[in-house]
């Protein structure tokens, strides 16, 4: 009996060595070239590759997030550095995780929670999956990104994504025909409970350290409605949080349905990104009093790279505007071109 | 919590292990059921109950069953004649909860659709709108398991089991929950309550057959999914090559899934020391239908073998049948009669087992029509081929046996996974229209949401398993065999197959879990 115990372990051991090193390897070839990283683990292996204590605002959510706040305009505007650390399809679970990456490195002054994820549907054995593949990530990166033996066989499968950040320039139209999704009405949209534990998990951590959070939803009428404003509102006081539902300011932010969004009003393409980060400067601005790096030195990249995302940003909305030309003229660029 | 999930592998287990373990022996049933009752509940929740009340119903009408029938052997011919009766009608009651449970769950909205359809179709202007029936995981093989022991407790076969917590082991233990095998009681009684303690060489055992299983499902069926079912939904819109692929990957899914899913089911009684009958021997070295289905799902066929087959072919009906057959129409027609009386009902409840849709129904029935031809025409065939001189051993002739079984196989599961009976005849159609192989090899089915490199990994992983598959049929290839290679050979071989599942099994980022098949039958 003792020998087959001795045995066990000595093979789980060798195993778990074996995991470990493998997993180093993968490290270490994400790190060679960032590109062989999953598309939905970029931004998150990108955060945990900026300058230690060097971002003031992270921003962590689904899509919704790196499809509308750029931190290059807060840069270039106010000279705030801030990430997105967005997931297709992110699970509070993994934003948890994020922030959790986000405050071991960085000391950030302010939080930005999208709230779509509020609503993804979790049971309570996927927050257990969630928790043990959580655990199986942390420790063992083969688990969270073992296809990238498929960029190490075959380099066909690396596409470089120009990322700002964690924000991602989209320039596809596919416009959203319906109107006033924000009707008031009196029902709440109940929020997942598995959900809360993890944004109250982030608020009282954020609390303890001093940090500001705020929760914000971005615009978009396949993802919000009035009932989940209310029931987002008052979950936001009771936490004592600040709350931008930024569907409920669309005379300020102007989004035309018709032209700003890639996939018939669930994401924004940049010129709907362009409206929804200018207002959401304006807004940290005024109510935080985040530091201005324009000036400091060991903060040169960001001028590059904001210099770049400029070019781009205004190549691409002009893009946009010619497409949008073309549809109403009935011209060929009038296409319409899906995510 | 499925079979290859990270809970179930990383949690559930082995904390079910260790309870097991450090839990007197009298009392390791109890974990077991509570483990069962866990695993039910994170798939089912409420639903829970339908299980509880099939255990109770099982567990009383057997012990009623056999009271009435042990009375009967010290009475007088009458009384054994009422005390039979008695027994028959306690287990009719008997299947009748049970089986009544699974036919209104199942097939309630299909009979009502299809009733109203029919009246419709005679001016009726009645309108049926289907409810929303919540249906249990597993309802549809704890129910045969269920029928199975009544019926064999009816008939003398096995003993009533007088606990009721071993009842409740026999019909929940949670690895063949979801799907299968479907367990006879003689299968499971060996091993299912020895409460042995937790052994070194069957924790090797099972994990090895676990991590197999695991191959096989996450490494191809997995990836073979997102092909198969992007065919399948856009059906109407391919033709040729591409149908035959659907219809071929489908197969091949269906396979290494279904028989990956019993290795892990197997694989999990294995480490609690518990025998669980096989569902799988090698089915495409089969010669024939007939023999494919002793190798493919054995515990279904076996199940209608004992159950339906051989009470129907000792039925008065077909008694009076073959008297009628041998004096009036001969030998020949006599015998086809009697296996389609005996073939038929076994067939319908195959197809209608799988669902209340017709596409199984016909699935079904064209096995039904394909066996019936077989058994009738087979000793005619065999006097021929030996006529000409034809040797039935020789390589080509079991090469053309293979080829048409598959074309068989193939064909019927086209229409097993087609969206409905009507789409299976479109695809079957479609088939024959513009029929080219190129599709298949000139890179098109890396639009299909799988890149190049996935598509090598199935080929290459459905290559290993048949190789293996041949290494069986060759009796090569056994556990105790392997146990026999040095220690560094055979911890190579683990360290592979699990390196293999976790680097290689579509999962995580770029893939979706897909669900199991024969879960939702």
């Amino acid at each position: 009996m003792k020998r087959n115990l001795k045995k066990g372990t000595a093979f789980l051991l060798i195993l778990a060595a074996i995991l470990f090193v493998v997993s180093e390897f993968i490290n270490k070839s994400y790190s060679c070239n960032q590109d062989m990283v999953g598309d939905r683990s970029k931004n998150v292996v990108a955060l945990e590759k900026e300058r230690k204590d060097s971002i003031d605002m992270l921003i962590v959510g689904d899509s919704e997030t790196y499809t509308t706040l750029s931190p290059m305009k807060f840069w270039d505007q106010c000279g705030i550095t801030s990430f997105v650390g967005g997931q297709s399809g992110q699970q509070l679970s993994e934003a948890y995780n994020v922030f959790q990456k986000g405050i071991e490195r960085q000391s950030p002054k302010l939080v930005l929670i999208e709230t779509n994820m509020f609503y993804r549907k979790t049971n309570k054995s996927t927050k257990a999956m969630n928790a043990v593949q959580e655990f199986g990530n942390k420790y063992f990166s083969v688990f969270n990104h073992h296809s990238i033996w498929k960029k190490l066989v075959c380099n066909r499968g690396i596409k470089p994504v120009q990322s700002y950040k964690g924000f991602l320039i989209k320039t596809q139209v596919a416009s959203y025909e319906g109107n006033g999704y924000m009707r008031r009405c009196h029902g709440d949209k109940r929020i997942n409970s598995n959900a809360k534990s993890y944004v109250e998990k982030i608020v009282r951590k954020c609390k303890s350290r001093g940090i500001d959070v705020v929760f914000y939803s971005a615009p978009s009428p396949k993802n919000y409605n009035y009932e989940k404003h209310r029931a987002l509102k008052a979950y936001a006081k009771r936490l004592g949080v600040k709350y931008v539902d930024l569907n409920m300011k669309q005379k300020i932010l102007k989004i035309d349905w018709k032209r700003d969004t890639i996939d018939r009003g669930d994401h924004l393409n940049i010129a709907g990104a362009e409206k929804v980060s200018n207002y959401m400067i304006k807004y940290v601005s005024e109510n935080y009093k985040l530091p201005d790096h324009r000036n400091d030195p060991s903060y040169s990249e960001w001028n590059k790279l904001a210099a770049n995302y400029n070019k781009e940003e205004q190549l691409s909305i002009s893009r946009i505007m010619a497409m949008n030309t073309g549809r109403q003229t009935g011209t060929k660029n009038g296409k319409r071109s899906n995510n | 919590m499925s079979y290859t999930s990270a809970i179930y592998l990383a949690i559930f287990l082995p904390v079910t292990l260790i309870a097991y373990q450090l839990t007197p022996k009298k009392h390791r049933g109890k974990i077991l059921i509570g483990a069962s009752a866990v695993f039910f509940w994170s798939l089912s929740k409420w639903l829970i109950v339908y299980l509880a009340g099939a255990i109770v119903v099982t567990h009383y009408t057997a012990i009623g069953i056999e009271r009435a029938r042990e009375a009967a052997f010290d009475a007088t011919p009458d009384e054994i004649e009422l005390r039979q009766e008695k027994s028959k009608k306690i287990l009719r009651l008997g299947i009748l909860l049970v089986l009544g449970t699974l036919v209104v769950l199942k097939y309630t909205n299909f009979t009502f659709m299809n009733v109203t359809q029919l009246l419709r179709s005679f001016g009726s202007s009645i309108v049926y709108k289907p409810h929303r029936i919540l249906v249990p995981i597993g309802i549809s093989f704890y129910t045969l398991e269920s029928i199975g022991y009544l019926l064999d407790v009816h008939w003398g076969k096995v003993k009533a089991i007088q606990s009721l917590e071993k009842t409740a082991l026999f019909l929940g233990f949670f690895p063949k929950l979801m799907e299968g095998p479907i367990c006879q009681y003689s299968d499971l009684e060996g091993t299912l309550f020895n409460n042995e303690p937790l052994q070194f060489e069957n924790l090797k055992r099972g994990m090895l057959r676990i991590f197999w299983g695991m191959f096989k499902k996450i490494v191809i069926a997995d990836r073979l999914a997102i092909i198969v079912n992007s065919i399948y939904s856009n059906y109407s819109d391919y033709h040729g090559g591409m149908i035959l692929f659907a219809a071929v990957g489908y197969t091949m899914q269906l396979y290494m899934e279904f028989s990956g899913v019993m290795d892990i089911v197997i694989g999990t009684a294995e480490l609690f020391g518990i025998k669980m009958p096989e569902n799988f021997r090698q089915p495409f070295f089969a010669k024939n239908a007939t023999e494919f289905w002793q190798r493919w799902h054995i515990s279904l066929g076996k199940w209608l073998k004992s159950y339906v087959f051989y009470p129907v072919s000792v039925s008065k009906t077909v008694k009076k049948w073959n008297q009628f057959g041998r004096k009036k129409i001969g030998k020949f027609w006599t015998r086809v009669g009697t296996s389609a009386l005996a073939l038929f009902p076994v067939w319908l409840i195959n197809g209608l087992w799988h669902g209340p849709f017709w596409n199984y129904i016909f699935y079904g029935m064209y096995y039904f029509t394909l066996l019936l031809i077989e058994v009738s025409i087979e000793p005619t065939w065999k006097k021929w081929m030996k006529k000409i001189h034809v040797d039935m051993k020789a390589g080509w002739y079991r090469a053309g046996q293979t080829v048409k079984l598959l074309c068989i196989v193939f064909t019927g599961e086209m229409f097993f996974r087609a969206p409905g009976l009507k789409a299976g005849f479109t695809m079957f159609g479609n088939l024959f229209k513009d029929f080219s192989l190129a599709p298949i090899f000139n890179g098109a089915l890396e639009h299909y949401g799988l890149e190049r490199m996935d598509l090598n990994v199935v080929v290459w992983g459905i290559i290993i398993v048949f190789v293996f598959d041949i290494l069986k049929e060759k009796n090569k290839l056994s556990y105790e065999e392997f146990n026999k290679l040095a220690l560094p050979v055979r911890w190579s071989a683990y360290y592979a197959l699990i390196l293999a599942v976790i680097i290689l099994g579509a999962y995580g980022e770029g893939y979706q879990a897909i669900d199991l098949i024969y879960a939702g039958f």
